[in-house]
Protein backbone atom coordinates (compact mmCIF):
# COMPACT_ATOMS: atom_id res chain seq x y z
CA UNK A 1 0.00 0.00 0.00
CA UNK A 2 1.25 3.28 -0.78
CA UNK A 3 -0.28 6.74 0.46
CA UNK A 4 -0.05 10.15 -0.52
CA UNK A 5 1.61 10.93 2.94
CA UNK A 6 4.38 8.53 2.22
CA UNK A 7 4.73 10.68 -1.37
CA UNK A 8 4.25 14.13 -0.20
CA UNK A 9 7.45 15.88 -1.00
CA UNK A 10 10.33 16.39 -3.54
CA UNK A 11 12.48 14.04 -4.40
CA UNK A 12 15.80 13.87 -6.46
CA UNK A 13 16.37 10.64 -9.15
CA UNK A 14 19.37 8.50 -8.09
CA UNK A 15 19.20 6.13 -10.92
CA UNK A 16 17.03 4.48 -13.81
CA UNK A 17 17.04 0.83 -14.42
CA UNK A 18 15.46 -0.99 -17.54
CA UNK A 19 15.21 -5.20 -17.05
CA UNK A 20 13.85 -6.42 -20.45
CA UNK A 21 11.75 -9.61 -21.24
CA UNK A 22 14.77 -11.97 -20.81
CA UNK A 23 15.87 -10.27 -17.40
CA UNK A 24 18.96 -8.36 -18.57
CA UNK A 25 18.78 -5.00 -16.97
CA UNK A 26 20.86 -1.84 -18.09
CA UNK A 27 21.20 1.82 -17.31
CA UNK A 28 20.11 3.77 -20.00
CA UNK A 29 21.47 6.59 -18.89
CA UNK A 30 25.41 8.15 -18.52
CA UNK A 31 26.05 9.17 -14.95
CA UNK A 32 25.08 13.12 -14.02
CA UNK A 33 21.24 12.53 -15.03
CA UNK A 34 19.09 15.29 -12.75
CA UNK A 35 15.52 14.71 -11.79
CA UNK A 36 13.42 16.12 -9.64
CA UNK A 37 9.86 14.87 -8.62
CA UNK A 38 7.51 16.77 -6.55
CA UNK A 39 3.90 15.42 -4.74
CA UNK A 40 1.86 18.25 -3.04
CA UNK A 41 -0.32 17.58 -0.29
CA UNK A 42 -3.14 18.76 -2.18
CA UNK A 43 -3.10 15.97 -4.79
CA UNK A 44 -0.90 17.34 -7.68
CA UNK A 45 2.54 16.08 -8.76
CA UNK A 46 5.10 17.37 -11.18
CA UNK A 47 8.41 15.46 -12.75
CA UNK A 48 11.03 16.70 -14.86
CA UNK A 49 14.70 15.05 -15.65
CA UNK A 50 17.15 15.51 -17.99
CA UNK A 51 19.65 12.89 -19.06
CA UNK A 52 22.23 11.91 -21.61
CA UNK A 53 20.59 8.54 -22.68
CA UNK A 54 23.17 5.96 -24.15
CA UNK A 55 22.62 4.84 -27.60
CA UNK A 56 24.25 1.75 -29.22
CA UNK A 57 26.60 2.89 -31.92
CA UNK A 58 26.38 6.59 -31.52
CA UNK A 59 26.97 9.39 -29.53
CA UNK A 60 24.12 10.43 -26.62
CA UNK A 61 21.87 12.53 -26.78
CA UNK A 62 20.23 14.65 -24.43
CA UNK A 63 16.98 13.84 -23.38
CA UNK A 64 13.96 16.13 -21.36
CA UNK A 65 10.77 14.66 -19.96
CA UNK A 66 8.51 16.58 -17.99
CA UNK A 67 4.78 16.52 -17.22
CA UNK A 68 2.59 17.65 -14.43
CA UNK A 69 -1.13 16.72 -13.07
CA UNK A 70 -3.28 15.36 -10.07
CA UNK A 71 -2.26 11.88 -8.75
CA UNK A 72 -3.99 9.24 -6.42
CA UNK A 73 -2.90 6.52 -4.50
CA UNK A 74 -4.92 3.07 -5.61
CA UNK A 75 -3.54 0.11 -3.71
CA UNK A 76 0.44 -0.56 -4.10
CA UNK A 77 0.61 2.25 -7.18
CA UNK A 78 0.31 5.86 -7.69
CA UNK A 79 -1.68 7.06 -10.62
CA UNK A 80 -0.04 10.34 -12.61
CA UNK A 81 -2.93 12.34 -14.52
CA UNK A 82 -1.39 14.11 -16.55
CA UNK A 83 -2.42 17.74 -17.62
CA UNK A 84 0.82 19.68 -18.91
CA UNK A 85 4.00 17.62 -20.52
CA UNK A 86 7.20 18.04 -22.51
CA UNK A 87 5.76 15.15 -24.72
CA UNK A 88 2.73 15.88 -26.30
CA UNK A 89 1.37 12.40 -26.49
CA UNK A 90 1.13 11.64 -22.96
CA UNK A 91 -1.51 14.94 -22.01
CA UNK A 92 -4.25 13.27 -21.33
CA UNK A 93 -2.81 10.04 -20.51
CA UNK A 94 -2.76 8.41 -16.71
CA UNK A 95 0.78 6.94 -16.20
CA UNK A 96 0.65 4.32 -13.81
CA UNK A 97 3.41 3.41 -11.48
CA UNK A 98 3.89 1.19 -8.49
CA UNK A 99 5.22 2.64 -5.67
CA UNK A 100 7.55 1.13 -3.43
CA UNK A 101 9.70 2.63 -0.18
CA UNK A 102 12.91 0.61 0.56
CA UNK A 103 15.30 2.51 2.88
CA UNK A 104 14.03 6.00 2.59
CA UNK A 105 14.15 5.62 -1.57
CA UNK A 106 10.92 5.60 -3.60
CA UNK A 107 10.93 3.41 -6.11
CA UNK A 108 8.95 3.81 -9.49
CA UNK A 109 8.40 1.23 -11.53
CA UNK A 110 5.89 1.13 -14.94
CA UNK A 111 5.97 -3.07 -16.34
CA UNK A 112 6.14 -3.25 -19.10
CA UNK A 113 8.10 -0.43 -19.73
CA UNK A 114 7.86 1.94 -22.69
CA UNK A 115 10.82 1.09 -24.48
CA UNK A 116 11.60 -2.38 -23.34
CA UNK A 117 7.97 -4.16 -24.44
CA UNK A 118 6.47 -7.23 -22.97
CA UNK A 119 8.35 -8.54 -20.03
CA UNK A 120 10.16 -5.68 -19.29
CA UNK A 121 10.23 -2.85 -16.44
CA UNK A 122 11.93 0.27 -16.08
CA UNK A 123 12.87 0.87 -12.40
CA UNK A 124 13.30 5.07 -11.48
CA UNK A 125 14.56 5.73 -7.95
CA UNK A 126 14.21 8.83 -5.86
CA UNK A 127 16.13 10.24 -2.45
CA UNK A 128 14.20 13.28 -0.80
CA UNK A 129 15.85 16.32 -2.09
CA UNK A 130 17.85 17.83 0.46
CA UNK A 131 17.72 22.10 0.51
CA UNK B 1 6.20 40.32 3.14
CA UNK B 2 5.76 36.97 1.49
CA UNK B 3 5.80 33.60 3.58
CA UNK B 4 5.99 30.42 2.11
CA UNK B 5 2.63 29.03 3.67
CA UNK B 6 0.70 31.69 1.08
CA UNK B 7 2.70 30.10 -1.86
CA UNK B 8 2.62 26.39 -0.40
CA UNK B 9 0.04 24.25 -2.46
CA UNK B 10 -0.79 23.96 -6.34
CA UNK B 11 -1.51 26.74 -8.75
CA UNK B 12 -2.58 26.85 -12.40
CA UNK B 13 -1.27 30.00 -15.00
CA UNK B 14 -4.39 31.99 -15.80
CA UNK B 15 -2.15 34.89 -17.84
CA UNK B 16 0.98 35.74 -19.09
CA UNK B 17 1.86 39.16 -20.08
CA UNK B 18 4.75 40.84 -21.36
CA UNK B 19 4.56 44.89 -20.14
CA UNK B 20 7.23 46.74 -22.06
CA UNK B 21 9.00 49.96 -20.79
CA UNK B 22 6.34 52.43 -22.46
CA UNK B 23 3.74 50.30 -20.60
CA UNK B 24 2.40 48.70 -23.87
CA UNK B 25 1.01 45.26 -22.11
CA UNK B 26 1.48 42.34 -24.58
CA UNK B 27 -0.46 39.32 -23.95
CA UNK B 28 2.29 36.29 -24.76
CA UNK B 29 -0.36 33.86 -24.10
CA UNK B 30 -3.14 32.05 -26.20
CA UNK B 31 -6.05 29.66 -24.70
CA UNK B 32 -4.80 26.46 -24.67
CA UNK B 33 -1.84 27.42 -22.76
CA UNK B 34 -1.19 25.23 -19.50
CA UNK B 35 0.68 25.10 -16.61
CA UNK B 36 1.52 24.37 -13.02
CA UNK B 37 3.01 25.75 -10.48
CA UNK B 38 3.87 23.52 -7.30
CA UNK B 39 5.33 24.77 -3.85
CA UNK B 40 5.82 22.22 -1.21
CA UNK B 41 5.76 22.56 2.35
CA UNK B 42 9.31 21.19 2.89
CA UNK B 43 10.64 23.68 0.65
CA UNK B 44 10.48 23.02 -3.21
CA UNK B 45 8.81 24.12 -6.19
CA UNK B 46 8.10 23.23 -9.75
CA UNK B 47 7.00 24.77 -12.39
CA UNK B 48 5.79 23.14 -15.60
CA UNK B 49 4.18 25.14 -18.49
CA UNK B 50 3.38 24.76 -22.48
CA UNK B 51 2.53 27.88 -23.65
CA UNK B 52 1.53 29.21 -27.61
CA UNK B 53 4.19 31.75 -27.72
CA UNK B 54 3.52 34.62 -29.94
CA UNK B 55 7.33 35.60 -31.77
CA UNK B 56 6.85 38.87 -33.55
CA UNK B 57 7.58 37.72 -37.44
CA UNK B 58 7.49 34.32 -36.82
CA UNK B 59 5.14 31.68 -36.95
CA UNK B 60 3.81 30.80 -32.98
CA UNK B 61 4.68 27.67 -31.36
CA UNK B 62 4.38 25.90 -28.64
CA UNK B 63 6.72 25.97 -26.29
CA UNK B 64 7.39 23.26 -23.16
CA UNK B 65 9.33 25.28 -19.79
CA UNK B 66 9.87 23.14 -16.80
CA UNK B 67 12.00 23.93 -13.61
CA UNK B 68 12.75 22.31 -10.52
CA UNK B 69 14.43 23.36 -7.12
CA UNK B 70 14.59 24.72 -3.71
CA UNK B 71 12.78 27.87 -2.95
CA UNK B 72 13.08 30.99 -0.29
CA UNK B 73 10.93 33.90 0.39
CA UNK B 74 12.87 37.04 0.77
CA UNK B 75 10.69 40.00 1.09
CA UNK B 76 8.51 40.84 -1.45
CA UNK B 77 9.76 38.37 -3.44
CA UNK B 78 10.81 34.29 -4.20
CA UNK B 79 13.80 32.54 -5.16
CA UNK B 80 13.65 29.73 -7.43
CA UNK B 81 16.89 27.94 -6.93
CA UNK B 82 17.08 26.09 -10.01
CA UNK B 83 18.20 22.46 -9.67
CA UNK B 84 16.18 20.25 -12.92
CA UNK B 85 15.40 22.42 -15.98
CA UNK B 86 14.43 21.90 -19.54
CA UNK B 87 16.52 24.62 -20.53
CA UNK B 88 20.14 23.68 -19.59
CA UNK B 89 21.11 27.90 -19.24
CA UNK B 90 18.60 27.88 -15.94
CA UNK B 91 20.37 24.97 -14.11
CA UNK B 92 22.45 26.59 -11.03
CA UNK B 93 20.87 29.90 -11.47
CA UNK B 94 18.75 31.61 -8.85
CA UNK B 95 15.45 33.02 -10.82
CA UNK B 96 13.83 36.02 -8.71
CA UNK B 97 10.15 36.84 -8.86
CA UNK B 98 8.37 39.92 -7.54
CA UNK B 99 5.38 38.04 -5.66
CA UNK B 100 1.91 40.03 -5.01
CA UNK B 101 -1.82 38.73 -4.75
CA UNK B 102 -4.57 40.69 -6.32
CA UNK B 103 -8.02 38.85 -4.91
CA UNK B 104 -7.30 35.05 -5.02
CA UNK B 105 -4.89 35.49 -7.77
CA UNK B 106 -1.01 34.73 -7.26
CA UNK B 107 1.19 37.26 -9.68
CA UNK B 108 5.18 36.70 -9.80
CA UNK B 109 6.75 39.26 -12.09
CA UNK B 110 10.15 39.26 -13.61
CA UNK B 111 11.87 42.37 -14.72
CA UNK B 112 13.03 42.73 -17.20
CA UNK B 113 11.69 40.16 -19.28
CA UNK B 114 13.53 38.45 -21.49
CA UNK B 115 11.46 38.85 -24.31
CA UNK B 116 10.16 42.26 -23.33
CA UNK B 117 14.02 44.06 -23.22
CA UNK B 118 15.21 46.86 -20.58
CA UNK B 119 12.24 48.80 -18.82
CA UNK B 120 10.06 46.00 -19.39
CA UNK B 121 8.67 43.22 -17.03
CA UNK B 122 6.80 39.75 -17.52
CA UNK B 123 3.84 38.55 -15.55
CA UNK B 124 2.76 34.98 -15.01
CA UNK B 125 -0.69 35.15 -13.03
CA UNK B 126 -1.30 31.81 -11.41
CA UNK B 127 -5.01 30.66 -9.30
CA UNK B 128 -4.93 27.82 -6.42
CA UNK B 129 -6.34 24.70 -8.76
Amino acid sequence: MIETKDLVGAWTIEAFKLTDGKGVTIEPWEPGATGYLVYGAEGHMAALITAREKIAGAASRTTTLGYSGPFECKGTHVLHHVTVASQPGIVGTTQRREARLEDGRLILISAPSLVGGPGSKAELFWRRAQK
Amino acid sequence: MVAARELIGTWKIVDYVVIGADGTLTRLHEPGSIGTLIYTADGHMSASMTARILYKGEADRTVFLGYCGPYECRDTYVLHHVQVASDPALVGTAQRRNVRFDGDKLILSAAPSIAGGPGSRSELHWRRV
